[in-house]
């Protein structure tokens, strides 16, 4: 039988990591926070809950080994939805920042306003740094010009996606 | 022991919501419907949620005594349901995941040629997905309004998190 505590035991081990979170973003800014945001919300937490599962084999604590997988599982959902909405905080959306723009204004607004707010340039610059930052591309020099290239990782994921379209049926997204 | 089974029921549960999504995919390319893909993986996640209370009611032998056990799955469930809808919308809308599938195929050699391709699109792509959506509304030839209020609500949220964080971009800082 489930119980409600599981759920709460869930969003209390959630609510820990995020105030660490809220800690370690606060006092520096770390240089790749997507490498260690998936640190701290999935693989830290993921090890303490094995560990638990193992030192609690005789029942030894208030919570049988189910429970604690249930709670695991729960967590690492909010865990989950967490890491999504993280890169969606950290950089403009451009979607949200046209929707807050039309928002803000509350009257008509002309095209040639949005565009002026959101001149491609630092859209992209942005992007690019990131993806560098969690190494999926890289600039290499070939002939005196740089060029973008992927990495092994940046190849994964470029053809995990490329399938997941695939199989949906799907041509790639506009971007 | 069904928990055991419940737990990894509810772990494997996006790849229940891949097949239907793909299954809706192709109903609604079929029937020529010109439903935005979001509305369709939404539409699947939402939908998704029946065969898996069902699936839930024999795992847990349709013990109704605690509706917990439910409540917990159907949280479980749609927490990770949103997650799929995010990967989705990322391989849909993502500036990012674009340009590495462009990098992939050698659409795009260096950054210069990424800003052109951006330059020409950005912006109206987003437009023409806001105004299908029904988000936005275009007043004439040249000009937009908000029609509906929940992503700007959705925006608020945001802007909250990043003061939150402590983080800055420049974008965001002049323009949210």
């Amino acid at each position: 039988m489930i119980k409600v505590n599981i759920i709460l035991f869930g969003f209390l081990s959630f609510f820990i990591v995020f105030i660490i979170h809220l800690i370690i973003w606060r006092i520096f800014r770390p240089k790749n926070d997507l490498g260690l945001l998936l640190i701290l919300f999935i693989f830290i937490p993921f090890t303490i809950f094995t560990l638990l599962l193992i030192c609690n084999i005789k029942n030894l604590f208030f919570l049988s080994n189910p429970e604690i997988i249930l709670i695991f599982l729960f967590y690492f959902s909010l865990g989950l939805v967490y890491t999504q909405f993280y890169p969606g905080v950290k950089e403009s959306s451009p979607t949200l920042a046209i929707i807050n723009l039309l928002g803000r204004k509350k009257d008509k607004v002309r095209i040639e306003t949005i565009n002026e707010m959101f001149n491609s340039h630092n859209l992209i610059d942005g992007r690019i740094i990131s993806l560098e930052k969690i190494r999926l591309i890289k600039t290499i020099k070939i002939k005196k010009e740089e060029e973008l290239i992927l990495t092994k990782a940046g190849q994964f994921f470029a053809k995990i996606f490329f399938i997941y379209r695939r199989i949906l049926g799907l041509e790639e997204g506009k971007g | 022991m069904h928990f055991i089974w419940l737990s990894l029921f509810i772990f494997l549960s996006p790849l229940i919501i891949l097949f239907f999504h793909s299954l809706f995919v192709r109903i609604f390319h079929y029937f020529k419907r010109n439903t935005p893909q979001m509305k369709i993986a939404l539409f699947s996640v939402i939908f998704t949620n029946i065969p898996v209370l069902i699936i839930s009611l024999i795992i847990l032998n349709f013990d109704f005594k605690n509706i917990f056990s439910y409540i917990y799955v159907l949280l479980t469930f749609n927490l990770l349901g949103y997650f799929y809808f995010s990967i989705f919308s990322l391989s849909e809308s993502s500036i990012r995941i674009k340009t590495i599938i462009l990098i992939m195929k050698n659409k795009i050699k260096n950054i210069n040629e990424l800003k052109q391709y951006y330059s020409k699109n950005s912006t109206e792509i987003r437009l023409e997905r806001l105004t299908k959506w029904r988000q936005i509304g275009k007043v004439g030839n040249d000009s937009y309004i908000l029609k509906k209020y929940f992503l700007f609500f959705l925006s608020k949220i945001f802007i909250f998190f990043r003061f939150l964080l402590g983080l800055n971009n420049s974008i965001n800082d002049k323009y949210l």
